[in-house]
């Protein structure tokens, strides 16, 4: 009887030490590794969007800063090319540079300078101070001055001993074609701007307009 | 009697003998790697009993088996990572290096207002809004300051630099033609320049300085003492 209750006795200490022995270590090992790479792999992750962000951010500034000289450059704006035929049997272009209205060519100097200098420098290019001929002209003109906050000479000069404005070619200003701002006294050159004609002294700097006309067979 | 004593003592003697052996074979087994105790749980238990532990092993296997892909992946994202520290470091400097010119131009015109330029001792300001003389003067003193005096070469350089293209009226004035020119506060002018034209009110041309009626509006400049200069002295 006792070898009998020995034998009992062992089996019960056997099988139990068995099952509490197995299923915690292979719990224990399928959990551990992997929780710990999710963890590193979430982390890497998120680092990488993070760094993503702040380079297209930095990529974005930097691009900024560089675009600025560029539209600097781009503010200087490129000369005006006007090569419209006028349309009549033998058509004539305008020459490069200037802008061509109706059977005229147009031209406003880069520099400033006395009354008689824009003179002067208009016949060196087979043109004339502008001649403006009626008020279609006029406003034509000055739609092209929009946006230049300058002054510019026209062949309109006052003649004392007349006490009249005159055209360089002889003809005497008509009053509804433009009114001019200012004294009436000798010595006096018409400047337009965008808006106004002025009367100012002859003597003073300013920009000028060419014309040069455009002659058909 | 006495022999039949001994004959009955050697039954128990003997029985515990055994009992001892079987003790320490079990310990032994225990004690040893675990196929034995697998073995020996199989002889225990059914067929159905001993399909479980197999199982159980297959399992415990794919843990070790997924392990080693993890590492091969994490190289490559530190990899990455690398890469973007390495390339947001050089945006940074780049951006300090080009941020550092802009600190430099404050610090320049440190003494002036905003939007003034600073030249000598004194500050300019450009007025891009077309006014007659007049009008334009009092557009400075609204800001503590006259229209443009220079009484330097190198203020004068400086504003002959920053023209333009267009005309900019001056503090220069004159009572007619020939009559010397005077400030807006009416000291003398130092003729540091000749005045071109022959009318009362000075501007700055890209010809150098002219003169024109003062009723023709043009561009202005104004100019006032440096305030860090006027507060030394």
């Amino acid at each position: 009887m006792d070898t009998s209750r020995v034998y009992g006795n062992v089996k019960t200490f056997r099988s139990p030490g068995h099952k509490q022995a197995s299923f915690p270590s292979l719990s224990t090992d399928a959990c551990r590794c992997p929780h710990w790479h999710h963890l590193a792999l979430k982390l890497g992750c998120a680092t990488l969007i993070l760094l993503l962000l702040t380079l297209i951010g930095l990529s974005v500034f930097v691009r900024f800063l560089v675009q600025k000289p560029l539209i600097e450059k781009c503010s200087m704006a490129a000369q005006e090319n006007g090569t419209e035929p006028t349309g009549r049997s033998a058509i004539l272009e305008c020459p490069r540079h200037w802008q061509p209205h109706r059977n005229k060519c147009l031209i406003i100097s880069q520099i400033s300078r006395p009354w008689a200098e824009g003179l002067v420098a208009c016949s060196m290019k087979e043109a004339t101070l502008l001649i403006i001929e009626n008020e279609e002209e006029l406003k034509f003109v000055q739609n092209i001055l929009k946006g230049r906050q300058q002054l510019f000479f026209i062949g309109l000069n006052y003649v004392q001993t007349e006490m009249t404005w005159k055209w360089i070619n002889g003809s005497v200003l008509k009053p509804n074609i433009l009114r001019i701002t200012g004294s009436e006294v000798e010595n006096s050159c018409a400047l337009i701007s965008h808006t106004e004609v002025f009367s100012d002294s002859c003597s003073s700097d300013n920009h000028w307009i060419c014309q040069k006309t455009l002659k058909h067979v | 009697m006495p022999s039949s004593a001994h004959l009955q003592d050697a039954p128990p003697l003997l029985s515990r003998t055994l009992t001892q052996d079987e003790e320490q074979t079990s310990l032994r087994q225990s004690s040893s790697c675990g196929l034995s105790a697998a073995s020996a749980s199989e002889s225990l238990s059914g067929s159905t009993k001993s399909r479980i532990p197999h199982s159980k092993m297959l399992q415990g296997n794919l843990p070790r088996i997924i392990s080693p892909e993890s590492p091969a992946k994490l190289p490559c994202c530190y990899g990455v990572i690398m890469v973007l520290s390495v390339a947001v470091v050089a945006l940074s400097v780049a951006l300090s290096v080009k941020k550092t010119p802009q600190i430099l131009t404050v610090k320049t015109y440190a003494a002036c207002p905003r939007n003034w330029i600073g030249v000598g001792n004194k500050c300019y300001y450009f007025n891009e809004t077309p006014s007659n003389w007049t009008f334009s003067q009092t557009l400075c003193k609204a800001q503590e300051a006259e229209l443009a005096r220079f009484d330097t070469e190198e203020e004068l350089n400086f504003l002959k630099r920053h023209k333009g293209s267009s005309g900019y009226w001056i503090g220069l004035h004159r009572e007619s033609s020939s009559q010397p020119w005077k400030w807006t506060d009416n000291t003398a002018y130092n003729n540091l320049v000749p005045i071109g034209g022959d009318e009362k009110h000075g501007f700055l041309s890209d010809n150098g300085f002219s003169s024109g009626r003062g009723y023709i509006v043009r561009k202005s400049i104004c100019s006032k003492p440096n305030s860090y200069t006027s507060q030394c002295q």
